[in-house]
């Protein structure tokens, strides 16, 4: 079942369909791990854990790949139309960014090996004092997000879409606060550039997290809401015909 | 003939519901079709039309407009209706014992079931090619001939000639036949037979054409070649297709309507039907959960 109430009358294209959103959901758990065992790495400094979450990326690599040829067999056996249809090109999408969700924490982990495991470049924890807020919201998002698939709850999705907005309003007081350090001391630009690639990984996992959202609100309404503003995502907006 | 049409004061009294009006017409009670049933520029429009086999009401007060060159189609369940809404754009349904025609249907404002209407020249102008390829037994040559000939059409041998080949080369026949046109029309394939149809049907110079099931006795080639016909055929006519194929519906229509036990339930561009249909019954018909 794809969620929706009423199964179909070939019931092998129901077991297809549930088939793809357990693989979706499996994908979005480890990944989730990825961008919690990514975080922990950059806060305890953990180079072993980061090799962990570099490594782990080729199993979402090939849930990737798994998914997309769930997508092409339905599309090629079952030509689905209406919400059958735009619950498999929701999945597919889905599934490309997990995808890269996982390679941003990928990026998390190649800097927590540079930054603590090269002996040239002295540590300075406290420039990733915006990542630990930022990775906990990513979190919540990505979270929420898989819930919204898992459930297609519609309400949830917008949440999620809506969410992001803080998470970019931190990932730019973040940027602020690391340009004022550089300024301070130009000295450690090095490491001023290693936290803005982390901050900027955390921020395109919320994207992600937010483009999961809004494939579902697709899948669900039938509406193309990526270039609507957040707040204009109100029950109205997405009802009108 | 047993069908039989009110008048248009007819139509506008003794209803129960909501009245409304629609384009200068009074329709009966608004239908509950979801989507815009009339367009801009329409062939042929149709306004509260109730079709009864004796005491089966087979249609249910349909209004639907067809718009001048667009491909129409109609789909639903066996028994739903779009066939019989089919055959009462050209009266197809006076031959049937005990079917009653209501409501109002207009071939470019002249109302279909007109006393004054000659049936024979309004399915000239309304052609039907039917689900099973009915070539008469006779040359291929005759079969196009046939209509020009009893509608006087053609004022001489090369004229008719002319036409043969022309409704040949539309139905994109010409080709496959020009040296065999004295051989008879049934011995071609079922695809052939199906496109010499339609060329029958064109050679009368039809505004209209209808086609119920054309290609469910075809392989998916001849499928093929008479889809491919009927996007060339649109530049010229209109044409309103039944069809059991969601996917041809898809392929070939601009607009889709949908039938359900007699009622039009929802029409739209053929592109939102099969994406973001409105109406739960459509949902359930187009994505194979009806049952």
């Amino acid at each position: 079942m794809n969620g929706k109430e009423g199964g179909h009358i070939v019931q092998r294209f129901d077991a297809q369909l549930g088939s793809l959103k357990d693989l979706v959901l499996e994908m979005g758990r480890l990944v989730l791990q990825q961008v919690r065992d990514a975080a922990q790495a950059l806060e305890e400094g953990d180079t072993g854990l980061a090799r962990q979450v570099v490594h782990r990326d080729r199993d979402i690599n090939t849930l990737d790949m798994k998914g997309q040829e769930l997508c092409l067999e339905l599309l090629a056996t079952r030509q689905p139309v209406a919400s059958d249809l735009r619950f498999v090109m929701a999945m597919s999408q889905a599934v490309n960014n997990l995808e890269r969700a996982a390679d941003e924490t990928k990026k998390l982990g190649y800097v927590v090996s540079r930054v603590y495991g090269e002996n040239d470049l002295q540590p300075i924890p406290s420039l990733f004092q915006d990542a630990r807020h930022m990775a906990a919201s990513a979190v919540e998002l990505l979270e929420d997000a898989l819930e919204a698939v898992e459930e297609l709850d519609v309400d949830k999705a917008v949440a999620v879409v809506q969410g992001d907005e803080q998470l970019n309003e931190a990932f730019h007081a973040g940027l602020r606060r690391l340009a004022t350090f550089l300024f301070e001391d130009p000295r450690n630009v090095r490491h001023v550039i290693e936290a803005v690639f982390v901050l900027k990984a955390l921020e395109r996992v919320g994207d992600h997290a937010t483009n999961l959202a809004e494939f579902v609100i697709y899948a669900v309404k039938g509406k193309d809401v990526r270039y609507v503003k957040a707040e204009h995502l109100s029950s109205g907006f997405l009802d009108a015909g | 003939m047993n069908a039989t049409m009110g008048t248009l004061s007819d139509a506008a009294t003794g209803v129960a519901g909501r009245a409304d009006a629609m384009d200068g017409l009074r329709i009966r009670n608004f239908s509950g079709t979801v989507g815009e049933v009339t367009v801009a520029n329409p062939r042929m429009r149709t306004r509260g039309v109730d079709v009864y086999y004796g005491d089966k009401h087979a249609i249910k007060n349909v209004t639907l407009d067809i718009g001048s060159n667009e491909v129409i189609a109609m789909i639903g369940p066996s028994g739903c209706g779009k066939s019989t809404f089919l055959r009462c754009l050209n009266r197809m349904n006076d031959t049937v014992e005990g079917c009653r025609v209501t409501g109002h249907i207009t071939l470019d404002d002249k109302d279909v079931y007109d006393r004054q209407m000659d049936p024979v020249v309004l399915r000239a102008q309304v052609g039907m090619v039917f689900q099973k390829p009915n070539p008469f037994p006779k040359p291929i040559y005759d079969n196009i001939a046939y209509g020009p000939r009893i509608h006087g059409i053609a004022a001489s041998r090369a004229e008719l000639d002319e036409i043969v080949e022309s409704s040949l080369r539309r139905a994109g026949l010409w080709d496959e036949v020009k040296d065999r046109l004295d051989q008879p029309g049934t011995g071609l394939s079922g695809g052939q037979q199906q496109r010499l149809c339609i060329a029958r049907a064109i050679a009368v110079s039809p505004e209209v054409i209808l086609m119920d099931e054309p290609c469910s006795a075809l392989d998916p080639i001849a499928t093929a070649k008479i889809e491919e016909l009927i996007d060339e055929l649109r530049q010229n006519y209109t044409i309103c297709i039944v069809t059991h194929s969601m996917q041809q519906a898809a392929r070939v229509s601009q607009r889709t309507a949908y039938f359900h036990l007699g009622d039009l339930i929802e029409v739209g561009e053929t592109t939102q039907i099969f994406t973001n249909p409105r109406h739960k019954l459509t949902e359930d018909y187009i994505t194979g959960r009806f049952g």
